[in-house]
């Protein structure tokens, strides 16, 4: 999304996932400038000079770029040197009180241990798991996890992952013990699963946004312009649906199917993670009796370091 | 069910019949249909906005290669609503076509066209809405009486966009008003609604090929949520 003073300069890009949290009149700090939000149209932050000064600034989640398998390794590796007392460098320092925190409400897994949180809140009960594999293994096994639990039990999911994880948040509460975990993360049927979780779930038309904009469906506008005539926009959710009622083999939904199961949904890489895992300890924590707030710990820990 | 502080709105006796909610406004007793749709009784008339026929054609003639099929979908919908409730005469409070190459696209129309000769003994109004100004004339066959709003008419006014002033109630689309519903767990669902205030009425929109854009219920406003099956009151 770009970022333009009234007058038309440019300043550069931010994610959207920013700019969707900021209000009108909310400042940040961008380009070296202090900037007020004053409208926000056709994909565009019009902003202008603040005068008060905010802390705010904005980050780059890093889209989709996920974590690559060595770099999980690493980041395991300094999480079991912390849970042996080992905090070597600025970072590590830096995180320690929190990673300390995390020992004491939970745990610091060590290499070959998969942490299985739980814990219940206004929400709904959530289970958080780490396997440590990278964001789009994760999203698949999110999405194969949540599937396996609501054959075993009508409930309805929603899942958040990041590099380190994912979590399910579901409005039935189910027992999480280590025999259900090592189930639902089997190797057994999973092609078959891979496939109605593609169906059913939300993968595959997050896929298809892309698509559509590649292929000129929702049109962005020509760089530089406005945007032209209303009557031609409509969003990706609503091009999804009609594709799927009135076209099903079209390409386009072909193709972010395939995406899904090429990226979220690979096989060997989602088989390869679930052997590592049912080879490895599984240890379950259940946080309801502590403070809840544990393994969101865990969870900003993940997101910083 | 909540009323109106002080009971001096205009929604009163508030009764579900299979889906249907069966409420009295103004002193007249409607039926809010899951069709999204609103049939008052007493003349036999069915009152819908926002069909946006031949959009998928008009996206199509922009270079959008859309399949087709929702527009007829819409129609058949349409017309399984006028025969379920009974309805002698339909009233489209605006936008009833989508842009004026809906209207060239020789498929749509011939499917249009069809529908209208079925059911010609229905007679439809069309309160013109912005889409079907940039539209243009409608072809003489189609056989809609055109009555710009607003347009008084009993307790009602009609019109296409909401606001302004007036007598009547006023009955209006435009908005496409939708509203999200959550759960426990999570759960969030955005479904069209029946968006009222104490002086109007905007109504969801029909046709399938339309988004949604979120309402915020106010202090005096009272929202009625589509779903599949039935109306309820949010």
């Amino acid at each position: 999304m770009q970022v333009r003073y009234l007058n038309g300069a440019k300043l550069g890009h931010v994610e959207e996932s920013f700019v969707a949290r900021l209000k009108k009149g909310d400042s940040f700090l961008f380009a070296g400038h202090q900037v007020q939000l004053v409208r926000f149209r056709d994909m565009t932050a019009w902003v202008r000079r603040a005068k008060k000064v905010s802390t705010q600034v904005p980050r780059w989640m890093g889209g989709r770029m996920a974590l690559s398998t060595e770099l999980a390794w690493a980041v395991q590796e300094r999480l079991e040197q912390a849970g042996a007392g080992k905090y070597e460098g600025a970072e590590m320092q830096a995180l320690r009180p929190m990673l300390e925190l995390q020992k004491v409400l939970s745990l610091v897994p060590r290499r070959g241990e998969m942490l299985v949180e739980t814990t219940q809140s206004r929400e709904g009960h959530h289970v958080f798991v780490y396997p440590f594999a990278g964001r789009l293994v994760h999203e698949g096994l999110a999405a194969l996890m949540s599937h396996r639990m609501g054959q075993s039990q009508a409930a309805s999911f929603v899942y958040a992952v990041n590099d380190y994880g994912f979590e399910i948040v579901s409005n039935a509460e189910f027992e999480i013990r280590e025999v259900n975990l090592r189930s639902w993360l089997d190797t057994a049927d999973l092609e078959r699963d891979i496939l109605v979780s593609l169906n059913t779930g939300e993968l595959a038309k997050r896929q298809f946004r892309e698509i559509a904009r590649v292929a000129g469906l929702t049109f962005q506008g020509f760089p530089g312009d406005y945007k032209s005539s209303k009557q031609m926009q409509i969003s990706s959710s609503l091009l999804y649906e009609v594709f799927q009622n009135y076209d099903p083999d079209n390409l386009l939904l072909q193709q972010a199917r395939q995406e899904v199961l090429d990226r979220q949904l690979d096989q060997r890489r989602l088989r390869e993670t679930l052997e590592t895992l049912a080879q490895g300890r599984i240890v379950i924590k259940d946080l309801k009796r502590h403070h809840r707030w544990g393994s969101l710990y865990m969870w900003s820990v993940c997101g910083k370091s | 069910m909540k009323n109106w502080p002080g009971g001096c709105g205009p929604w009163r006796l508030i009764l579900k019949v299979s889906g249907d909610l069966i409420v009295e406004l103004r002193g007249e007793e409607v039926r809010l249909c899951p069709e999204r749709v609103m049939f008052w009784p007493r003349e036999k008339t069915l009152f819908v906005a926002d069909l946006h026929l031949g959009k998928a054609a008009a996206l199509r003639a922009g270079g959008m290669p859309l399949p087709g099929g929702s527009t007829l979908h819409d129609l058949e919908r349409l017309d399984a609503v006028l025969q379920r409730c009974g309805a002698e005469r339909l009233i489209v409070l605006g936008d009833a076509f989508h842009a004026r190459a809906s209207l060239r696209a020789e498929g749509t129309m011939q499917e249009i066209l069809c529908w209208r000769k079925r059911r010609e003994q229905v007679e439809i109004i069309l309160v013109p809405g912005n889409h079907d100004r940039r539209a243009g004339q409608l072809p003489q066959e189609l056989d809609f009486i055109i009555c710009p709003g607003p347009w008084r008419w009993g307790p009602w006014t009609l019109q296409h966009e909401p606001g302004g002033v007036s007598e009547g109630h006023i009955l209006c689309g435009h908005l496409h008003p939708g509203i999200r519903l959550k759960g426990f767990g999570r759960q969030s669902l955005s479904l069209p609604c029946f968006y009222s205030e104490p002086e109007q009425t905007v109504f969801p929109a029909f046709g399938s090929l339309t988004g949604l854009a979120r309402v915020r219920p106010k202090r005096l406003s009272r929202i009625f949520v589509v779903t599949g099956e039935e109306v309820i009151e949010k």
